[in-house]
């Protein structure tokens, strides 16, 4: 099976990395709905005809879709600018099954899949996606779908809404697994009731440097939200890029946890950050530019960059380009490039598989070619 | 059967709740009702005690339009347990274990502690012995309760399985 995304869309990063509102701070809202179908066991536990069953019944309810698309006049909204006349036609179906290693960790670096989906054995796991990635569908995953909408900046109730939207419209054709006093059953009991999982990226490269991060995950813990890396647990560390996101989804409705995060805890982590940012600039402003300089020169004169050290640097010019420190360079094409530069795109990208001394020297060129004009 | 005793194995998928310990995960949408005095306390616990559902339904639901699919199990079954009557059951049982907790009035305490423990109730169990200075859970209940971080599975980690 050939790469499922073709190379100008690997070449623009992912739509949900464009500026969005408060785009300084806030990469990208998501918002993920566990469902699954009555009378059918979960997929641990499927059988060949239920999997096969599920599929033919997920692909015929996702044909019907009728997608809202942005509006003319619609110039400010988070899908605005989007390409209009998106038809169900033009949803992607992808086999996990069927796709080479490499194009999964694609999916996964891009968050259309997970880790855990990527590695399924299943033979009919797959994804559907639409062209802008804004909207996707894991089929048979932990649970027989899991709809997945992104937007960029703190935007989580527009998500939130158009997810809603997906939703209502795939039940109309599917019976879901439900209980009143339980809501909508999943696999697994951490996620029953809601089954929404509502995240909002952020990056908090000064919050990290002043030393308060902990604060900001302890103060998250408190309200029952979790902090975690660009890639999920254990990458907190990758390029100062947090998501936070509820822990609990029984007793809260999908409002409730959207207006928690989107107005009252994302707001306040936002103005946290840009207050140590200008508290940086104005207090210890040599510190702050020796730490984004030394970044900005290992990004444009390295000739050999493991991933680790690419996305940390970013994260340090991308703080510079919004401190006002770096011109010549967009924030956003500084965040596409943590993108582009992981394993699976840069060999995407380049159109040929490498191995990892061959990919460091050409995440090191492709990174030095991307910040040609980017100086102080 | 009286209700909330559990059941060995869910009667449409034959999963057992030594499986749910071992993987986190349950088999399919009936053993929500075939484990769930046990499934109870740990859902409050997971959900820093969440109660009930309170966000959007299916819209077929709410219209009391019949299921396009068959909901029901493959083998025979015993009556599925009414949700509505344990919650308000346990809901009562445990205004009255506090009213006896207030009043000093530990023999009834301990009875009402063992009739929620029975139902699944382990948190408000676990919560009167604590008061009552006494010892003596139900063996139903803590076996509920080890489905949790300290069996090394994944429902433990509560967060391994959720959705990221």
């Amino acid at each position: 099976m050939t790469c499922p995304l073709p190379v100008e869309s690997i070449e623009r990063g992912a739509d949900w990395l464009r500026r969005g509102p408060d785009g300084d701070v806030v990469i990208s809202s998501r918002v993920r709905l566990a469902r699954n179908l009555a009378g059918m066991s979960f997929p641990g536990r499927m059988n060949g005809g239920e999997s096969t069953r599920l599929m033919r019944v997920t692909q015929s309810a996702v044909s019907c879709l009728q997608l809202k698309v942005p509006k003319p006049d619609e110039v400010t909204g988070p899908f605005a600018g989007l390409a209009p006349g998106l038809r169900p036609e033009k949803i992607v179906w992808i086999s996990i099954g069927e796709m080479a290693v490499l194009d999964r960790a694609l999916l996964v670096e891009r968050h259309l899949i997970s880790k855990e989906h990527a590695r399924s054995d299943r033979a009919r796991a797959a994804c559907f996606t639409l062209p802008d990635e804004r909207l996707s569908i894991m089929v048979n995953e932990e649970d027989h779908l899991r709809l997945q909408c992104v937007a960029p900046g703190l935007s989580l109730s527009a998500a939130w809404e158009m997810l809603d939207d997906v939703d209502d419209q795939i039940e109309a054709h599917l019976d879901m697994a439900f209980l009143p006093q339980l809501g909508y059953l999943t696999a697994c009991p951490t996620n029953v009731g809601c089954a929404a999982r509502m995240s909002v990226m952020l990056h908090l490269p000064a919050i990290r440097l002043a030393g308060e991060m902990e604060h900001v995950k302890r103060a998250a813990k408190d309200m029952n939200l979790t902090v975690r890396g660009f890639y999920g647990e254990g990458s907190e560390a990758a390029g100062d890029l947090f998501q936070i996101s509820n822990q609990t989804t029984l007793g809260r409705s999908e409002q409730q946890l959207c207006e928690q995060i989107e107005s009252r805890v994302v707001p306040q982590v936002v103005a946290f950050e840009r207050k140590v940012r200008e508290e940086l600039v104005s207090t210890k402003r040599r510190y702050l530019e020796d730490q984004i300089f030394r970044a900005l020169g290992a990004m444009k004169f390295s000739r050999q960059l493991t991933p680790e050290e690419a996305t940390a640097s970013l994260s340090l010019v991308r703080l510079g380009v919004h401190c006002g420190m770096i011109t010549g360079i967009e924030p956003q094409a500084v965040t596409q490039l943590i993108l582009l530069t992981q394993p699976a795109h840069l060999q995407r990208l380049l159109g040929r598989e490498m191995d990892q001394q061959r990919r460091r020297e050409a995440r090191a060129d492709l990174v030095r070619q991307r910040l040609e004009k980017a100086g102080g | 059967m009286a209700m909330g005793v559990p059941i060995g194995r869910c009667p449409r998928c034959s999963a057992t709740m030594g499986q749910l310990r071992d993987s986190g995960l349950l088999g399919c949408p009936t053993c929500y009702e075939a484990f769930l005095p046990q499934l109870l306390p740990l859902l409050q616990r997971y959900h820093e005690g969440g109660g009930f559902h309170c966000g959007k339904a299916p819209k077929r639901l709410i219209a009391g339009q019949p299921p396009r699919v068959s909901t029901r199990p493959k083998r025979k079954t015993k009556p599925a347990i009414d949700l509505v009557a344990l919650a308000q059951q346990i809901q009562l049982l445990r205004g009255k274990l506090a009213a006896a907790l207030i009043d000093e009035d530990y023999r009834t305490a301990a009875i009402v502690r063992d009739e929620l423990v029975r139902l699944g109730d382990v948190q408000a169990g676990r919560a009167a012995r604590g008061a009552a200075g006494e010892d003596g859970a139900s063996e139903n209940a803590e076996d509920g309760g080890r489905c949790d971080g300290e069996s090394g599975g994944k429902g433990a980690g509560a967060t391994e399985g959720d959705i990221k």
